[in-house]
Parts: C-alpha cells; sequence; structure tokens
C-alpha cells in the first residue's frame, strides 16, 4: 500500500472515531440549555480540561504556522516557546477571579462577563458590542487559518487522492457535524483524543529527527552550512520585537473566548489550577519541538519561498514515509497528530463563535434552549462561509494570518485584566480606548506598518488604548461597580 | 437591596480588593506564590539576549548559547508557574467533594 492510500484509509478510520464520540457525547447531554452544550454542563474533570485546554491552544497554526515561522526566521523563533508560555503565566492576572464570579453568576460568554462588570453605566452596551464584534472577528479568522491548515495538510499527505479543496470541505463538515450533535462535551472528548494523537506524533517526529540528523549539534552544524544567518544572535530590534511578540500573544490569548469558558467549563476550582499546572508544560514539550521541526527542514529544503515554508511538516513527513512500510504507518501518526491538532482548534473555534454570535451580539437570552439552536444555525453559516474563503484565499501565509488576528483582540484585555483588578474601570473610557487601540491596529495593517522599532503596532494600540481608559476612569465620576465596592469600604 | 444582591455585592467587593484567596489560606503561601511569578518575570527578562556581547556564539547542548539560555529559562519558567498554579487558590462555589468526582 502507498504512502497516499495509506492516507486515506488512516483518515477514514480517524473520522469514524470522531463520528462515534460525537455520537457518545450527544446520549450524555442533559439539557438543550445553552450551559449544556457550550459549557458541557459545567462538568470537565482534569483529564478532560487538561487535554482540551492543550489541543485548543496548540493549532494549525501551531503545527504548520510555527515550523514555517522557524524555517524563515532561523534559531530566533526560540521566541515562541516563550510567548505560548506567557499565555498561562498571564492566565493568572484573570482565571482566579473571574472563575468564582463566572460561576455564581452562570456566565455562558466573555460578554456575561461585559454585561455583569458594567451593567447599567454609560457605554457599556456599545462596549458589549465591541468586544464581541473583536472577538467573533478573531475566531473567524482563527477559523479560516485552521481550514486553510486542514487542506493543505489533507492534500499533502494524501498525495492529491484528496485535493486540498475537498479536505478543506470534507473535515469542515465533519467538526460541524460532531459540534453540532454533540457541543462541548463532544468537542472536549474529541480534544482529548486529538491532544494524545499530537503528543505522540509530536514525540515520534522528534525522535525521527534527531536519529537522522545526529542530535542538536550536528543539526545545528547542517543550519550553519546552508544557512549561517539562521542562528545570529538577534540585533536590538529583534530583541524589542521578542519582547512585544511574548506581550502581544500572551495578553491576547488570555481573551480568546474559547480560553474564557474553558474557565467557566472546569469542574471546580481545583480542575482548573491543575489543568494549568500541567499546560505549563506543553510550550516545551509542543512549541519547542514544532521549532525543530522548522529548523531541521533548513538543511533539508533549501530555497522555499514564503508560502511553501508553511508546508515543511508535511514535507518532512514525507520525506520520512519515503523510507519504508514501518516509517509510513508512523508518519501517518504524526499525520493524523497534526490534523487532529487542527481539527481540535477549528471545533473550538466554532462553538465559541455560536455562542458569542446567538447571546453576545443578537441578544438571545442565556438560559433558552433557543439560543442553542440559534447558535448552532450561526456556527454553520460562518463555517461555510470561512471554508469557501480558505479556498479562494490560499495564498496567505498562516503567521501573517495569527499576528492580525492577535492585535485586534489584544485590544479587548483591558476591559478583562484591568476591570477585574480595579473598580474604578469604567464602561465609556474603556470604550473610547478600544476604539483608539483597534484604530491604530487597522491603520498599520492599512498601510503595512505592522511594527513600530520592533513593536507591534498593536501592543503599541494596546498601550494607547488602556493609557485613555484608566485616565478616563480617574477623571470621571466612579462606575456603579466601584461604589458597591466603596460603601462596603 | 435584596438579599441575593447583598451577597453578590459583598463577594465582589472582596474580589475587587484584590483578595483572590480564601481566608484560611496561610500567608506564606500567597507570597511564595508572589515570589515565584517574579521569579518567572525574570526569567523572561534572562531569556532574550539583550545583555550579550558580539562575540560569536559558543555551543551549549549542541545549540547557539543564547538559543540554548532562552530555552533553559523558558523551561525553569514553566516548573516555576507550575509550581504557583498548585499553590493558587481558587474560591469556588462546588462543594471540594464533588470536585473529587472521577
Amino acid at each position: 500500500m502507498t504512502l497516499e492510500w495509506l492516507g486515506v484509509v488512516g483518515l477514514i478510520g480517524y473520522l469514524a472515531v470522531l463520528i462515534g464520540i460525537a455520537l457518545a457525547a450527544r446520549s450524555a447531554r442533559e439539557s438543550e440549555s445553552p450551559a449544556d452544550h457550550f459549557l458541557a454542563g459545567r462538568g470537565l474533570g482534569v483529564f478532560v480540561l487538561f487535554l482540551t485546554l492543550y489541543a485548543t491552544a496548540y493549532s494549525g497554526n501551531s503545527l504548520l504556522g510555527y515550523p514555517g515561522q522557524a524555517y524563515r526566521q532561523g534559531f530566533s523563533w526560540v521566541m515562541a516557546t516563550g510567548f505560548m508560555l506567557s499565555i498561562i503565566v498571564v492566565f493568572h492576572a484573570l482565571a482566579p477571579k473571574l472563575r468564582p464570579i463566572a460561576i455564581r453568576e452562570g456566565f455562558v460568554t466573555p460578554g456575561d462577563w461585559i454585561r455583569f462588570r458594567f451593567s447599567g453605566e454609560p457605554g457599556s452596551q456599545l462596549l458589549l458590542l465591541a468586544v464581541s464584534l473583536l472577538m467573533a472577528a478573531a475566531l473567524a479568522n482563527f477559523l479560516f487559518g485552521s481550514l486553510k491548515a486542514m487542506g493543505e495538510l489533507t492534500e499533502q499527505f494524501t498525495g492529491a487522492a484528496i485535493s486540498y479543496e475537498w479536505g478543506v470541505f470534507l473535515l469542515a463538515g465533519m467538526i460541524l457535524f460532531y459540534e453540532t450533535v454533540g457541543g462541548m462535551r463532544a468537542v472536549a472528548w474529541t480534544d482529548a483524543l486529538q491532544g494524545v494523537l499530537m503528543l505522540f506524533g509530536l514525540g515520534a517526529l522528534l525522535h525521527w529527527l534527531l536519529a537522522e540528523s545526529g542530535g542538536l549539534g550536528p543539526l545545528t552544524d547542517q543550519i550553519l552550512e546552508v544557512r549561517p544567518d539562521a542562528a545570529e544572535r538577534p540585533d536590538a530590534r529583534e530583541q524589542i520585537h521578542w519582547f512585544s511578540t511574548i506581550a502581544l500573544m500572551g495578553l491576547a490569548s488570555v481573551v480568546y473566548p474559547q480560553a474564557i469558558q474553558r474557565i467557566y467549563a472546569a469542574r471546580s476550582g481545583r480542575v482548573l489550577r491543575h489543568s494549568f499546572a500541567l499546560m505549563s508544560f506543553m510550550p516545551i514539550a509542543t512549541t519547542w519541538v514544532v521549532t525543530l521541526i522548522g529548523l531541521a527542514a533548513i538543511a533539508q529544503f533549501q530555497g522555499l519561498g514564503d508560502i511553501e515554508a508553511d508546508r515543511v511538516m508535511p514535507l518532512l513527513l514525507g520525506a520520512w514515509a519515503r523510507e519504508g512500510l514501518g516509517l509510513s504507518i508512523a508518519a501517518m501518526i504524526v499525520f493524523l497528530g497534526a490534523l487532529a491538532a487542527i481539527m481540535s482548534t477549528a471545533d473550538s473555534v466554532l462553538l465559541s463563535l455560536g455562542s458569542v454570535g446567538a447571546e453576545d451580539l443578537f441578544g438571545r437570552p442565556r438560559r433558552e434552549a433557543g439560543t442553542t439552536r440559534f447558535g448552532k444555525r450561526i456556527a454553520g453559516v460562518v463555517m461555510a462561509g470561512m471554508a469557501l474563503l480558505a479556498i479562494a484565499a490560499r495564498n496567505v501565509t498562516l503567521w501573517g494570518v495569527i499576528e492580525l488576528k492577535m492585535e485586534l483582540l489584544i485590544q479587548c484585555v483591558p476591559a478583562f485584566l484591568i476591570a477585574i483588578h480595579w473598580p474604578r474601570f469604567r464602561a465609556r473610557p474603556a470604550l473610547i480606548g478600544l476604539i483608539f487601540g483597534v484604530g491604530i491596529a487597522i491603520a498599520g495593517a492599512v498601510v503595512d506598518s505592522k511594527w513600530i522599532s520592533g513593536f507591534h503596532i498593536g501592543v503599541i494600540g494596546l498601550a494607547v488604548n488602556a493609557a485613555i481608559a484608566c485616565i478616563g476612569s480617574l477623571l470621571g465620576s466612579p462606575g456603579r461597580f466601584s461604589q458597591r465596592v466603596m460603601r462596603l469600604e | 437591596m435584596d438579599t441575593r444582591s447583598r451577597n453578590s455585592t459583598v463577594e465582589t467587593a472582596s474580589e475587587g480588593r484584590g483578595e483572590g484567596a480564601r481566608a484560611e489560606q496561610p500567608r506564606w503561601v500567597r507570597w511564595l506564590r508572589r515570589a515565584l511569578l517574579c521569579g518567572i518575570g525574570l526569567l523572561y527578562v534572562a531569556s532574550i539576549p539583550w545583555y550579550r556581547g558580539d562575540a560569536p556564539p559558543a555551543r551549549l547542548f549542541g545549540l547557539p548559547d543564547w538559543v540554548a539560555i532562552a530555552i533553559l529559562c523558558y523551561a525553569a519558567a514553566a516548573i516555576l508557574n507550575s509550581a504557583a498554579w498548585l499553590l493558587t487558590d481558587i474560591r469556588d462555589p462546588v462543594a471540594d467533594d464533588e470536585a473529587r468526582r472521577p
């Protein structure tokens, strides 16, 4: 059997398992309420919560985009390990305070926090709308990147027996099926399977790479022979960019709607903190490994362009599989692991999009079954639109997609991180700050000026955004939230 | 003010003042957690090679030394962060015995 047909058979088997999980999740549901569908009835335990956090955080961008960026940028892409860890660090500022309020008040979406925190304040409705729109845009962007990665991987690994276009449609349809049928339970359970596959696959690939190159030292030698600049120490400007990327990714990822919803979905605070404790080690186990994969590709495939660089992972798997049947099967498992990583992020994103769209953008009530059905319809429409877009806009680099999304999403940070720690923080200045921050980020994208002195334009936008929001809150009268606190003091 | 909203205000006010931990959590645990978080910050500062000169990089564990130092810093930060999460007390209306369900 050729590698291509092995890929097709493996893919069919994997999809069959996903269908089984979706049906099991459907039979485990307790009601049609939004909390049951979108948050699995707030009952996720340590093992499933950890694996769903892991599989959601490490996506097609991580599995295809990061090796591609390591190939383009060289050793300084070690920064990716730092910024993926920074996400779990920055959660210290949000999760311990948000979780108790969310459980007590029955939050389902990130917008529920905005409603609760700024209730009755002037500008609170517009702030909710602006935050929800930014989150929906970021989620749609994320979904686009994931669909694109799924299509690329499927076409590469099945030797075009399943084309890019058919790969996108087939896998988008599968995600839509199990997400609609089983909700967060199906997503979390498939994430658990996908997380295990991804860990196993990456471990196998790293082992092969190091065995093939003779270890880290010879691998470095091979890279230096081909591209000596790949090992150069970053200059001052690149170091600022390194710091800025850590800030951008760490802060923006914390306000990912799907991440916030997992804080709500944990069975208890204890489960949540244990899951985060385990997550701390995943950047080393995953991001550093995919960085090494991208670096190894420098020695193996020379002269790939910006777009082709995103395909280094499938190219490496193809090279591995050509060495015999045993390695072909191992390559198939890695392929399924990478595909699983991408699908697990896309399904979480789609679930969040449905709930944010239904509740925060269209104002459907939080506790009614009709909201769940409406959220599913939104998910279907968005998925179809993004699948068409992924086919139409194939030639966009994945890292470019990630950066644009983050620069917009990071503007929501003050409404969560500052608002949860500072009772005086008010809705109207937060809204004005957010508008300025988004304006700066969009202006940077329009004039193609992504960085100023190494700082991401989105990080500069966030600094302006936070300054406006804080100064405005200090100058104005205290909001209702602040007055409630002061009365008690 | 009804009972529910008064209770809600009391809890919210407590959170607003930054008392994220339960009253029974020892002070030394809170300080240790803060110290761990400060340590993570220092490791991040050390991970970026701003303090290195222009000399060509040496090798450490087969990698350019500034790359190996960055990875070691992130590995150490991961250990400190994991410990900090285990010391984090997240108040939760869910009973502990329910949380221990398999």
